[in-house]
């Protein structure tokens, strides 16, 4: 009974460190060009930073913020953003500019190399725009509260603060 | 007439659900409950177990835009094992709007209404109301939360029926990638049902005497139920650890005090319980 306890005991504390490597959901969208999934592709196991010059900012219709990163020995196009928060970020970066960027690489299906950014540096200014945090998780979504992310809002019946019409009281039947 | 309106408001929610197929997620779970004052006693208290089980459905914002639309339409049941008559069913649906002022801060606008069969019929309602909430993020994984709202929950019986708003506040860490907890408190002013207990010794037990429909015999609690209102101070701990992807398990506790003019009534609830999102 014991032994069944600690090894109960270890194998809950054990789920508490769980890896995970990919975001990649059923409610992602699939970005046309590249096949990559949006904005739940991105792999911790491939993150990586490349520096180059920023060229051809662009916005798909309904898609984020994309541009090319030369780094002199290959051409990334890089993911970042929805357009309203890079907006918030206040990016003002000339084409041509010095960035280096954090993020997950990728190969997309027209054989492009791609970038899921994480962050961004400009090293002329030293600002850093951060678009996901330390898990890939998109800031734009706003906060990840709890840890299955934004998820068991409103009226969710297993969420105890806050989860129901009333809050913790959740009414008084 | 509730009966009607909360069928078809069951069979607008299944529509919608079903006619959304993109951002949307399923949840189901199951969960065993405690209350230790389910008659709002201001002497003591009966005490009681429930199992309950849900299934819900939500559509959250995607971010992807400043301002997006929500939806949480959720089915619910419990069983208590003491007081039979407890037992109940709801079903609540939710749409809303969530705007994202400014990088990662979040406001969400939701109305919602809600129809409640309860075994016993008296405390069967339909309610309806509007929740605000705000989100802003403190640091990489610290999130604080607010929220108001706003209930009109209309039961077969008045003494059941209550109007209230609620402001409540809570902070949470996401401490790994897979365990939060949040704490929080949560203040409310409004109507609410109390029964004196069963050994009442209280001076102040007449105080709600003479007031027509804001008291009544229960059956189910055995005693006079009268209705008034209320301050309701809570203090709550959630703590979630997702144990496998999609399978997650809650547990929550909360401290509640209500004061009107027959007394104060204190409760203790809490709940685990293991959900599946799919």
């Amino acid at each position: 009974m014991a032994w069944a306890f600690l090894l109960l005991s270890l194998l809950g504390f054990s789920l508490l460190f769980q890896p995970r490597t990919s975001q990649a959901q059923e409610k992602d969208v699939v970005l046309p060009e590249s096949g990559i999934h949006y904005p739940g592709g991105f792999d911790s196991n491939t993150v990586g930073i490349v520096q180059g010059r920023a060229h051809g900012f662009s916005q798909p219709p309904g898609g984020p913020i994309q541009f090319r990163l030369d780094s002199g020995r290959e051409t990334y196009i890089v993911i970042a953003s929805p357009s309203w928060y890079w907006k918030d970020l206040g990016v003002k970066i000339p084409d041509g500019t010095e960035v280096r960027i954090r993020g997950s690489k990728s190969l997309g299906k027209d054989g492009n190399l791609y970038l899921i950014g994480q962050d961004m540096e400009v090293p002329s200014t030293g600002k850093v725009y951060a678009f996901r945090d330390d898990d890939g998780y998109p800031l734009w979504k706003g906060p990840r509260t709890g840890a299955q992310g934004p998820r068991g809002g409103f009226g969710s019946p297993q969420k105890g603060i806050g989860g129901g019409p009333g809050g913790m009281g959740k009414g008084r039947r | 007439m509730e009966k009607k309106a909360t069928i078809v408001l069951f069979l607008m929610g299944i529509l919608m659900a079903i006619s959304l197929p993109v951002y949307a997620a399923w949840e189901t779970g199951g969960k065993v409950g405690f209350d230790s004052n389910v008659n709002r006693a201001i002497n003591g208290g009966d005490s009681d177990t429930y199992l309950g089980g849900y299934l819900l459905y939500s559509r959250e914002a995607t971010g992807e835009t400043r301002l997006d639309w929500t939806l949480s339409a959720s089915m619910e049941g419990n069983a208590f094992l003491k007081n039979n008559d407890l037992s109940n069913a709801c079903f609540t649906l939710a749409p809303g709007i969530t705007f994202f002022p400014y990088l990662t801060w979040s406001i969400n606008v939701s109305p919602f209404v809600q129809g409640r069969a309860v075994a016993d019929s008296d405390q069967s309602a339909l309610a309806f109301g509007a929740k605000v909430s705000l989100k802003q993020p403190i640091g990489k994984s610290v999130y604080l939360g607010e929220y108001y709202v706003y209930t009109d929950n209309r039961a077969n019986e008045e003494v059941y029926s209550y109007t209230e708003n609620t402001l409540g506040i809570y902070l949470g860490i996401n401490w790994t990638r897979t365990f939060f907890s949040e704490a929080g408190y949560e203040y409310s002013r409004g109507d609410s049902f109390q029964t004196l207990g069963t050994t009442s010794t209280t001076s102040t037990g007449g105080m709600g005497m003479g007031r027509g429909n804001q008291r009544r015999y229960s059956s189910t609690f055995e005693t006079v139920v009268f209705k008034e209102k209320v301050d309701r101070h809570s203090v709550g701990l959630t703590a979630g650890i997702e144990l496998i992807p999609s399978l997650f398990s809650n547990f929550s506790y909360t401290y509640s005090t209500m004061k009107g003019d027959l007394g104060t009534s204190i409760d203790h609830t809490g709940s685990i319980g293991l959900s599946y999102h799919f």
